[in-house]
Order: C-alpha cells, then sequence, then structure tokens
C-alpha cells in the first residue's frame, strides 16, 4: 500500500467519521423537537420546516424554526386598508374634487386605489418578511422596516446567554402570543423576537438546541 | 412678452395634470424599488410558495405602470 494510499483511505474514515458525528446530530435534534404549525405561506410558527432556507445557510445547517410576528399584529393596518377603501364614496362632497372633470376624477380614483394597493403591499412586506430562523447552529433575526431598510442579524447557539419571555396586556394572553429577548454574546446583544406565537414552546426549543450545542461540545461533535 | 403669455396661460388643471402625472411617476419608481426588495428578500430566504409575493410586487408595479400611462394618455 502506497502512502497516497494510506493517505485517501485516512481521509475517507475521518469523512465518514464526520457524516456520521452529524447524522448524530441530526437524529438528536428531530427526536426533541417535534413537528408543529403548518408550512404555508402565511405562517407564523413552524418547526423543522422542509421548505425554508436562507441565503448565508451552511449545508449541513438544519432549520428548526421558522417564525413570524403573530398574525394579528396585522389587524391595525388592514383596518386602516378597509377605511381607505370606503373613503372614495365622500370624495365627491370635497369641492376640489367634484370640481375636477370627469377623466381628472378617474386618474384621481384609480390612483388612489393604487397607493391604498401599494400601502397595503408594504405593510404586508413589513410582516412577511420580518422572519426569526432558529437553526441547529444559529439564530437568524431578519428585521424588516420597511422597503428602505432591513438588517440581518445572527448569532451562535452557543453565544446566546440569556432568554427572557415576555407576554403581556390582555391581547397576548386571549391570543397566546409574546416577545422573546435573547441575550447573546455576539456583535448584536440582544436579539428581540416580538410578537411571536407561543412564545413559551419557542423558548423550550432554544432551551433544547443550548443543550443539544454543549453535548455535542462535551462529545467532540462541534462543527 | 411670449414668456409671460404662456405662463398666464396655464390654468389650475394644467397644474394638477403635471402633478398627478409626476407624483404617478414617482409612485412608478417606489413600485419598481417594491419589486426588487420583494426579489431580493426572496432571495435570501426560500419558503414555500414565495412565488405569490413576488407576483403581488410585480402586480403593484404593472397597475403602477397602466395608471401612469392613462394618465398621460387620458388628461
Amino acid at each position: 500500500m502506497s502512502m497516497t494510499e494510506i493517505y485517501k483511505a485516512k481521509n475517507k474514515v475521518v469523512e465518514v467519521v464526520e457524516q456520521a458525528k452529524r447524522n448524530l446530530s441530526m437524529e438528536a435534534i428531530k427526536a426533541q423537537i417535534e413537528k408543529l404549525g403548518s408550512e404555508s405561506l402565511l405562517t407564523s410558527f413552524v418547526t423543522m420546516p422542509n421548505q425554508v432556507c436562507f441565503e448565508t445557510q451552511d449545508d449541513e445547517e438544519q432549520v428548526v424554526m421558522f417564525l413570524r410576528q403573530h398574525p394579528i399584529v396585522n389587524l391595525k393596518w388592514i383596518m386602516t386598508v378597509m377605511l381607505l377603501l370606503v373613503l372614495p364614496s365622500v370624495f365627491s362632497f370635497f369641492p376640489p374634487y367634484a370640481n375636477l372633470p370627469t377623466n381628472f376624477q378617474f386618474v384621481v380614483n384609480i390612483g388612489y386605489y393604487l397607493f391604498v394597493y401599494g400601502y397595503a403591499l408594504a405593510m404586508f412586506m413589513g410582516w412577511f418578511f420580518n422572519i426569526y430562523i432558529l437553526t441547529d447552529e444559529r439564530i437568524v433575526d431578519v428585521d424588516f422596516h420597511n422597503i428602505f431598510f432591513r438588517k440581518v442579524s445572527t448569532a451562535k447557539i452557543e453565544e446566546i446567554q440569556d432568554i427572557n419571555i415576555q407576554s403581556s396586556g390582555a391581547f397576548e394572553t386571549f391570543f397566546g402570543y409574546g416577545s422573546i429577548f435573547i441575550q447573546t454574546a455576539a456583535e448584536v446583544t440582544q436579539f428581540e423576537f416580538l410578537y411571536v406565537p407561543n412564545p413559551d414552546k419557542v423558548g423550550k426549543i432554544l432551551n433544547k438546541l443550548i443543550d443539544l450545542e454543549e453535548q455535542e461540545k462535551i462529545e467532540g461533535r462541534v462543527r | 412678452m411670449d414668456i409671460i403669455a404662456y405662463f398666464q396661460s396655464i390654468t389650475l388643471l394644467d397644474i394638477t395634470k403635471v402633478l398627478l402625472v409626476l407624483l404617478l411617476l414617482v409612485y412608478m419608481l417606489f413600485a419598481l424599488l417594491m419589486m426588487k426588495q420583494i426579489a431580493a428578500m426572496t432571495k435570501a430566504i426560500t419558503m414555500k410558495d414565495d412565488v405569490i409575493i413576488r407576483t403581488l410586487g410585480v402586480l403593484n408595479f404593472v397597475f403602477a405602470t397602466v395608471v401612469f400611462l392613462i394618465a398621460i394618455f387620458i388628461l
């Protein structure tokens, strides 16, 4: 057996062992975290999703949880949009509009509905793209404030120092949502998962991930 | 003299027309930006059925362009 063959065989053994370690980690996560929620387009809580992935995700990284704010937070802008949709019926009472020629009134009307659609879409995007992802390796917080500002922050699971769960007020208690504040040793020291559904379950899963990460460290399975 | 006569011939309706067209042009650019942002976000995070949100963004831009063209032609 030549030296090259020995070297190749050694590399193969290392690869197989690494793969076995990864499979063990994956199995441990799957065994401890049950599948909850649905993977529909408007979902705000789903564990172990199959169809969620993000740009900076590693090949071996598994998305454990996908979160958005509770859909009830959209109620305010939906009410505003509904009010705006019925508003043109009172336009004719305003002299500046009433005195316009018909073609001008037509353009003002369709332009108005276009703005309302744009407003609704911008607000929907604000909810839809405000995402929190937990993987077996890190937490990812995508803050989408408006179409001109977005921020993506990440921290490793092992950098988590403290988790605070807060659910206050009648609305939050009734609809079962709340906020989670995660203190980390990463560059971003505080992660805020605001108005997420089932905050207790999220906290529990976060703790499980921390435990699994520690176990991996002890067993030398750290990636 | 001609310039003064030109400015004197401008009516309130003309100003309204220019303002409406400008407003719709700005909105069209805003819609384009929105569409780009949606494309960037869906590329950054892939989810199930995210084609729907991309379609909503494209529709917004298409509507904005149509309304802008209508405004130019009928006003």
